[in-house]
């Protein structure tokens, strides 16, 4: 499942001939993960050269509007709160901020696993987004129409000059600020560790959050160790954070053509309210030149409840194709803590081919969910079956992907009650774009068609007399469902340097997102998205 | 006109919909209990403040009427003869005492009225240049106005065409005493 985004190195693991052993080693443990650097997500049409919302390339990411700005990410049927988003190892609360990426793309590298993740993480039961941050010596630069970002030596800012001004026009909050920042010191320890503090903080009027990461790895002959720690200030919440690992390379043994064990473990305290700790084993084994198997326990303690979770995954290539099986077991924990920790059992198979000017790609997955709280009881289940496609060409200087997917996602109150469509059931959503690189200049396009997504309709309100205010009463859940989306997507890219560029991004939409309601519940009212956006910007590495 | 378009391209459009000052609107906008604190054998009335699309504000009593909370004392609510009531029973505590009602435009409203305690609705006499200054911003005072002429803005009212209409505050002494006043409204 790796992508044309992917870098160099990790790309050339999915052709036909495959190098060294430990190249498949890699292959496999990447295998149900979708790696790009950041930097690769700078030319997506429609995006605002915004590397979040670029992620909406992969068809089973959809980024979830309030008000019409993207502000968290829905991954399959799995709500935001059911993702995890990390930054350095350590979970952040969000990647967005104001609808643009709070994390700088120039200093970062993001990680996509949809199909379940490995058993170094744990506490949720959906997807993953994983952003890492890169030391930069250069001076790294970028304004747009909203912001201005200015980067040296690791440390980067980001502050939004244009959102106080339309706010003062629409007078909404003359007052909010919004900056990100962004800070990557990297310092050797001897002659086998590396030291690395790494910081990410977005920061408006609501308070934001702050994540400080000290990472210290370890790499001799056949070991490999990393420990951390972290703080995070999110809202006035005190997080405390720990990592360890370690890994040994066993190479050829116990008759596997190659061998790798590591072993690990987690915490997370936030301070007076609850501290969890994950432990977790795990090997990476090549049983034959074409077979790889990738496999661990998992071992959660959320307070009162302790839970183990194996997941595991086949690599296979044959006939000239690679045949990935993917399972595992995953568990959150409640928001109450007394509760039982939600479950979700996720299965995953693809089969990828090589075409050589080409890739194709395909998914089946299944996804059952328990346990899921509904009224405040852990009675909820739900569903989720799909199929994706991912084709990617690149010929000379045309570039052309094309992602769609089919899904059907249902969640019931209770096992024996009326299901229906899940929050963030998207049954269809088609994402094609090409590009045309000539000289200095690249041209692209892009078409994306969606459904839209259910919402439970509002049939009426009930005045309250005391507050002077409407309660809304609702018919069946998510009954209804948005309008179907189209849209269009214009850019064009000048190299002004060799590192240095103009870009012209326009999104043509105006398609409704979603409903919102009149103060008495009496209207419906649709949130359109813009019909025209513009976005002009440069960019670059100095 | 210059801040819908900069919001419809920057952040999106939302469609227009009435604001909640605007009386020419189907709506319940607010709901009295004469008394609003009643002591174990009184009884108190219920009536509402209706506002119509196209037509006065006008005060209706509910066409139906059933205790919330607590379910116990369900009794309390009666029809007497052409209009509902609440008769305080014996409480040994200052009980709030929430009811339902349906009122003629078919809108459902809740109400809690205390038991066990003693109190009148609060006065209101407010006032409104007559005729009504065109194109300029008018303090009107304290209260939740409500007017189907011009625009409001908060208390500060605004009316740059010629209309007549109707002009409601309403005052709340936030113990669940409610009072209003329906002004005429003549700007030339």
């Amino acid at each position: 499942m790796t992508d044309n985004l992917l870098p160099e190195k990790s790309r050339e693991i999915s052709g036909d001939k495959l190098g060294a052993l430990r190249t498949w080693i890699v292959a496999g443990v990447i295998a149900a993960a979708r790696l790009a650097r950041a930097d690769d997500l700078a030319y997506v049409p429609g995006t605002g050269d915004d590397p979040v919302r670029a992620l909406e390339v992969f068809p089973a990411i959809e980024l979830v509007p309030v008000a019409g700005v993207p502000s968290a990410i829905a991954i399959r049927d799995a709500a935001p709160d059911e993702n995890k988003l990390l930054f350095d190892g350590f979970e952040v609360p969000s990647l967005l901020l104001g609808g643009r990426s709070v994390f700088l793309r120039q200093l970062s590298s993001v990680r996509v696993e949809a199909d379940g993740f490995g058993v170094e993480q744990g506490r949720a039961t959906g997807g993953l987004v994983e952003v890492s941050s890169q030391s930069a010596q250069q001076l790294v630069a970028e304004l747009t129409p909203i912001d201005l970002a200015l980067g040296r030596n690791g440390i980067a800012i980001r502050g939004s000059f244009f959102e106080p001004v339309m706010r003062r026009e629409l007078e909404l909050d003359p007052d909010r600020h919004a900056v990100t920042f962004q800070v990557r010191v990297d310092h050797r320890a001897g002659d086998h560790g590396w030291l690395a503090l790494s910081q990410l903080g977005a920061i408006d009027n609501d308070g934001g959050y702050v994540r400080t990461v000290l990472t210290y790895r370890y790499r001799r002959g056949p070991w490999r160790a990393l420990a951390a720690g972290s703080f995070m200030n999110d809202h006035g919440d005190h997080w405390l954070d720990t990592r360890a690992e370690l890994r040994r390379d066993l190479g050829h043994a116990l008759g596997l053509h190659a061998l790798e064990v590591r072993a690990g473990e987690d915490t997370s305290w936030v301070v007076d309210q609850h501290l969890y700790a994950g432990a977790w084993a795990a090997t990476t084994a090549a049983l034959t030149r074409d077979v790889v198997f990738i496999g661990g326990l998992r071992v959660d303690a959320f307070e009162h409840h302790v839970t183990a979770q194996p997941r595991g995954m086949l690599a296979v290539h044959a006939a000239e194709m690679t045949w990935r099986l993917a399972a595992g077991a995953y568990r959150r924990p409640a928001m109450d803590d007394a509760s039982t920790p939600q479950r979700a059992t996720q299965l995953a198979f693809s089969v990828e081919k090589n075409w050589g000017v080409s890739r194709s790609e395909l998914t089946a997955y299944y996804v059952d969910r328990e346990r899921l709280i509904v009224d405040g009881k852990a009675t909820g289940v739900a569903t989720n079956l799909g199929l994706e496609l991912r084709e990617v060409v690149q010929r000379g200087p045309w570039r052309a992907r094309l992602g769609v997917s089919y899904s059907h996602a249902t969640r019931a109150d209770r096992p024996t009650a009326p299901s229906h469509a899940a929050d963030y059931d998207l049954p269809v959503h088609v994402d094609a774009l090409a590009s045309w690189k000539h000289g200095a200049w690249q041209l692209g396009a892009r078409v994306q068609l969606r459904a839209g997504l259910p919402y439970t309709p509002v049939t009426g309100g009930i005045y309250d007399a005391d507050s002077d205010s409407y309660t809304p009463l609702y018919g069946k859940p998510m009954a209804e469902r948005a309008p179907w989306r189209r849209e269009l997507d214009l850019r064009a890219d000048r190299w002004l340097l060799p590192s240095l560029r103009a870009y012209l991004d326009v999104q043509l939409d105006g398609g409704v997102l979603g409903y919102t309601y009149s103060y008495d519940y009496m209207q419906r009212l649709a949130v359109r998205a813009p019909a025209v956006l513009p976005w002009l910007g440069i960019a670059g590495n100095l | 006109m210059k801040r819908a378009l900069l919001a419809c391209l920057l952040a999106g459009c939302v469609d227009a919909s009435d604001p909640p000052w605007q009386l020419d609107h189907d709506r319940v906008l607010a709901v009295a209990a004469d008394p609003p604190r009643v002591l174990p054998g009184q009884s108190a009335r219920v009536s509402a403040l209706v506002a119509h699309a196209g037509a006065p504000v006008d005060e209706e009593q509910p066409v139906a009427m059933t205790v919330v909370s607590p379910r116990e004392l369900y009794t309390a609510v009666h029809y007497n003869l052409d209009h509902w009531q609440i008769d305080a029973p014996a409480v040994t505590e200052p009980t709030a005492l929430v009811v339902e009602m349906r009122l003629p435009p078919g809108e459902v409203a809740t109400k809690t009225v205390w038991l066990g305690l003693s109190g009148a609705n609060p006065t209101v006499a407010a006032t409104v240049p007559d005729p009504f200054p065109r194109g300029r911003d008018v303090e009107l005072g304290d209260g939740e106005w409500f007017t189907s002429c011009g625009t409001l803005r908060g208390t500060t009212l605004r009316v740059d065409q010629t209309c007549d209409g109707q002009l409601v505050v309403v005052v709340r002494d936030g113990d669940g005493g409610v009072a209003w006043q329906v002004l005429a409204l003549r700007v030339q």
